[in-house]
């Protein structure tokens, strides 16, 4: 059985869980990592037998690689996916897709020029609940979606500033917009606000503290979601969906179904980031293209997220036909 | 291409660890990744080996099992263990064997085992080696009836590496006036190494030579010992310690003499590193070192002789016309015989002897 060669670009926190993933596979071979701490490419390519780099250039003239996990906060973006492009190399990117929506537009326009494989880390659609979501929700369609993020603050400094990370709308809710659309459709108007506390502990935050966001969906449904990162610990993370005489309540661990008969909760089981690396890497071997986000789809739930943020900057409502 | 690892489980795996890198780098035409424990010594080569381009893994030596586990996951096609001393490495060769590839053992230092139980580990270990590889011709005699199967000898090869500064640079930062004659050694602080002969020595040297400094690089488990010793007799201003360094191209470019005392040795890279510069070596006449430096070289003595080593220094110091034919005839000698190329041909000859790998046998 041939192995597929995989390179990491950028071998922190997230990259270490798809690791933990991909070692499983008896047909991936980690071959190389690059990471501009090099001591962080070190420590993996010890762990797995692999080829450390401090920079994915020096990486992808020397490795001989089948496809790249490009795993770099959400400000590096742009320069890997562009040398890992120009060498038709398929690639899966974890979110937010980058800070600067051109950017992200342009990476689009040259994967679907090269037609590559891609993948975007938006591992939700992999849940077994959110699949019965679907089933659920398909001849009764959703109607009014509210979702949240209300959680810690991340500890890495870079996503305490709206300049590195975006923001939590951005970086992290970003999950819940993508599952919005995945389970009502676009959206098609949105409206942030935001608002900020500083805080001890903080130095240099800038990022908002509180947000929310209104949306409009094609459909004719609405929906709105809340974000802070004001708390000390993970509260509550998931999408409330009600439709005509059903109400869901999705977490990343569970749904509750209510037809008025209780509140049965259901709990998923299997790992998404499994499922999602599997589907990319079954591509990227030529087999069926089951990829759930696609660069190009993504992008979609990448533009209403960046959308948001310019909402709420600029105090008005944004048409998201306007922007495209 | 076939996946080759070169793997020890030395602690300290200094010499032994650059010459795996050399090795590593110098061999064409194979895949190759570079695994060792990830002591202190060992990340420091690890990372070294990354920078090299080469592939790493790191061993736990506590879970060798794992390490067998990979062996068989990455498909390795062959293992080629290093051992210094004659007890180092029997579990990876083992360990190698069982996952089902072909193992190639380089021995890098003389047979010394006397234990009978060590000398039948070593039999037995050898039954799981399917080519043996001595670094000199002397480590292969050593070697002569401790188990089965001959010795191919691969004499040690290196690439010589560049100074990155100018000397007077050099001589600046370590406190040193352009007078001073520099009398470089480079070699782990072990009993094997013989720093106390040396220190023996350099009285008689700096009653000649008030100017004469000594410079020992390298660290190990004499450390303190060699320290005391120094400071002893009282030798603190003309003998300086500094420890591990990574950069020898520098330091013997200001090097008047390199000096090597030990009592055995393989092949010494550190010797053939002064032979390549060009700077004139001192050795005590045994194994490897009279192999590198040949029969006629004149600056030899025996070991652990300090009298004569410190005979050796002063014509050393004061018959330049001796030193530098010297020091010309060894660098002469190091671009016929020591370079990695050669090296690195040699062992892939000794890889694809083996059917699996060159293919005859699928």
């Amino acid at each position: 059985m041939s192995k597929t060669r995989i390179g990491f670009i950028g071998v922190g926190g997230i990259a270490q869980r798809h690791l933990g993933v991909l070692e499983q596979f008896p047909d991936v071979s980690l071959v190389a990592f690059a990471d501009p701490d090099f001591d962080r490419a070190v420590d993996a390519a010890a762990r797995f037998g692999a080829r450390a780099f401090a920079d994915h250039t020096g990486m992808l003239e020397a490795a001989d690689l089948d496809a790249v996990y490009i795993c770099v906060p959400p400000f590096a973006h742009g320069a890997p996916e562009q040398a890992v492009i120009a060498r038709n190399l398929p690639f899966f990117v974890e979110k937010p897709l980058s800070l600067d929506i051109n950017l992200a537009e342009e990476l689009a326009r040259a994967v679907d020029a090269a037609g590559l494989v891609t993948a975007v880390g938006y591992h939700w659609r992999y849940l077994d609940i959110v699949e019965e979501a679907r089933r659920r929700l398909a001849d009764r369609p959703a109607q009014l979606l509210s979702g949240y993020w209300l959680d810690q603050t991340p500890p890495p400094q870079w996503w305490w500033r709206a300049d590195r990370s975006g923001g939590q709308m951005v970086e992290q809710a970003t999950h819940i917009i993508d599952l919005a659309r995945y389970l009502a459709g676009e959206v098609t108007q949105v409206f942030g606000l935001a608002g900020h506390m500083a805080r001890e502990g903080f130095p240099g935050l800038d990022v908002a503290t509180a947000s929310t966001a209104s949306l409009r969906f094609a459909s004719g449904a609405i929906g709105n979601l809340g974000a802070t990162c004001l708390l000390g610990w993970g509260h509550r993370v998931g999408l409330h969906v009600f439709a005509d005489g059903l109400a869901l309540e999705l977490s990343d661990h569970d749904i509750m179904i209510d037809v008025g008969a209780g509140r049965p909760v259901m709990h998923a089981q299997g790992d998404p980031v499994w499922a999602e690396d599997r589907d990319f890497i079954d591509a990227v071997r030529g087999e069926a293209n089951r990829i759930r986000s696609p660069y190009g789809e993504a992008l979609k739930t990448h533009r209403v997220a960046l959308a948001i943020a310019t909402s709420a900057r600029e105090g008005r409502a944004i048409d998201m036909a306007e922007d495209n | 291409m076939k996946r080759i690892v070169l793997a020890t489980d030395s602690a300290q795996p200094s010499g032994m660890g650059e010459h795996m890198l050399t090795l590593g780098a110098a061999l064409s035409g194979f895949d190759i990744t570079l695994a060792c424990p990830e002591g202190e010594a060992g990340r420091a080569l690890l990372r070294k080996a990354a920078l090299a381009g080469l592939a790493i893994k790191a061993i736990d030596l506590d879970r060798l099992d794992r390490f067998g586990t990979w062996i068989r996951a990455a498909a390795i096609d062959l293992v080629h263990v290093h051992a210094g001393i004659g007890w180092e490495g029997h579990d990876l060769v083992r360990v190698a064997k069982a996952a089902g590839v072909p193992v190639v053992r380089t021995e890098h230092l003389p047979y010394l085992l006397t234990s009978p139980v060590q000398q039948a580990q070593y039999r037995a270990m050898l039954m799981s080696v399917d080519r043996r590889i001595a670094v000199s011709d002397a480590v292969a005699a050593s070697h002569e009836g401790t188990g089965p199967g001959r010795h191919y000898v691969v004499r040690n090869g290196l690439s010589p590496r560049l100074p990155s500064r100018p000397a007077e640079e050099t001589r600046q930062r370590l406190g040193l006036a352009p007078t001073d004659t520099v009398l470089l050694s480079v070699a782990r602080l072990t009993p094997q190494k013989d720093h106390m002969a040396l220190i023996d020595a350099a009285p008689r040297v700096l009653a000649r030579h008030k100017g004469a400094k000594f410079i020992f690089v390298g660290s190990g488990s004499e450390a303190e010992a060699v320290g005391a010793a120094i400071a002893a007799r009282g030798l603190g201003d003309s003998i300086r310690l500094l420890g591990h360094r990574d950069d020898v191209p520098d330091l013997l470019a200001i090097a008047n003499l390199f000096i090597l005392p030990s009592r055995f040795e393989g092949l010494s890279l550190a010797l053939l590193e002064a032979m390549a510069a060009g700077v004139p070596a001192l050795a005590t006449a045994v194994g490897g070192n009279l192999e590198a430096l040949g029969q006629s070289h004149p600056l030899q003595v025996p070991p652990g002789d300090s009298d004569a080593l410190a005979g050796a220094i002063l014509r050393a110091i004061e018959d330049k016309a001796l030193a530098s034919a010297a020091a010309r005839g060894a660098q002469a000698r190091f671009q016929a015989g020591f370079a990695a190329d050669r090296m690195a041909a040699e062992t892939a000859a000794i890889y694809l002897s083996l059917p699996s790998i060159s293919g005859t046998r699928p």
